[in-house]
């Protein structure tokens, strides 16, 4: 058995590429982000087209178009879509983080009551530089029990055991 | 370039890119210049109008082969074989003579999520592909490749695993 030879060069599609506005790779980004959301809750909500479509009384094809991962979504089309669906679609890097620190206290406040020492040091970069979250939040356990508590965060972004 | 498709057209599948979620391949006919993809990209790239729909094209097949993989709601069907763009807006415009216009396609085989085969295509000017004096020759070639892939697949000739493909040493794709 062999493989395929490799085209040696593609400098036209990297040129094409490099030539898209911003603008539009942003477009193109966000329609599929939005897509593969709702493609992963139907699915994990055991949903086809079909059901989508008829909860939200359109036509399958529209659906289609929605998922294509070039979609205009409206506003009002995501709300729709997060109603029916019960679950956040899209989300916001204030909301990430505000859902992190909202999680943090709640681990805080139950370790707490548990009377478990531990401690928590969270970078103030978590507040002023959302693409830096994960890397500047540091938990520290002092105690052996804290390796059992878990945290979540809201709209499954974010979601863990510390070990 | 105009093309004529006749039985028996051996080709050869290259390996194009590869992204973090899906690799793409593209076809070399023989005795044609350019491979499949690249003639596409070279007429379209030519033709100033276009020119901006080809940018949104190949960054969505940058964009799934990085971020997303080849869900199949990516793409469009076309009978045997798959075309993008989904139809991302309702595309249409009149050209210079006079002729409807529904936008670029691509053709395409998705041989599964991390797999993707990129033919070649045009401006779509009819509503239906098979009545488009641009896309036809595409659409039927696209049709032609995915029943031979087909074929050599169930035969056993060629086999895809994971990102990869991998045929027999003396592999040659027949049309």
């Amino acid at each position: 058995m062999k493989k395929p030879r490799e085209v040696t060069n593609t400098s036209l599609f990297d040129q094409i590429l490099s030539e898209t506005s911003a603008e539009d790779k942003n477009f193109i980004a966000n329609s599929l982000n939005i897509a593969h959301q709702i493609i992963a809750v139907m699915s994990q909500q055991g949903l086809k087209q079909k059901d989508l479509a008829t909860r939200l009384g359109k036509t399958e094809a529209e659906i289609s178009r929605w998922l294509s991962g070039s979609h205009n979504f409206t506003i009002r089309t995501i709300s729709k879509i997060q109603t029916i669906l019960g679950e956040q679609i899209v989300t916001t890097p204030k909301l990430i983080v505000d859902g992190f620190s909202d999680a943090l206290d709640k681990v805080f406040i139950s370790l707490k009551d548990q009377k478990t020492k531990v401690a928590f040091t969270v970078s103030d970069t978590v507040r002023t530089s959302y693409s830096t979250i994960t890397k500047t939040a540091k938990i520290i356990p002092l105690s052996a029990n804290f390796e059992n508590a878990k945290f979540s965060y809201p709209g499954n972004f974010l979601t863990g055991t510390h070990s | 370039m105009i093309f004529t498709y006749k039985l028996s057209l051996p080709a050869e599948i290259l390996k194009y890119k590869e992204f973090k979620k899906v690799t793409y391949y593209v076809l070399h006919v023989e005795g044609r210049g350019l491979h499949e993809f690249e003639d596409f990209q070279v007429r379209m790239n030519q033709i100033e109008r276009y020119r901006t729909e080809l940018q949104k094209m190949i960054t969505l097949i940058s964009e799934i082969g990085e971020n997303h993989g080849a869900l199949v709601e990516f793409f469009r069907n076309e009978r045997a074989a798959e075309a993008l763009p989904q139809p991302w807006y309702h595309y249409l415009d009149v050209n210079e003579g006079g002729a409807e216009e529904y936008g670029l396609r691509l053709y395409c085989l998705r041989l599964t999520p991390d797999v993707v085969l990129l033919l070649n295509g045009d401006m779509k000017i009819a509503h239906k592909a098979d009545d488009c004096p641009n896309c036809g020759k595409h659409f039927k070639f696209a049709n032609q490749v995915a029943k031979a892939i087909n074929k050599d697949i169930e035969d056993g000739t060629l086999s895809i695993y994971g990102k990869d493909i991998e045929m027999d040493d003396d592999y040659i794709l027949n049309l």
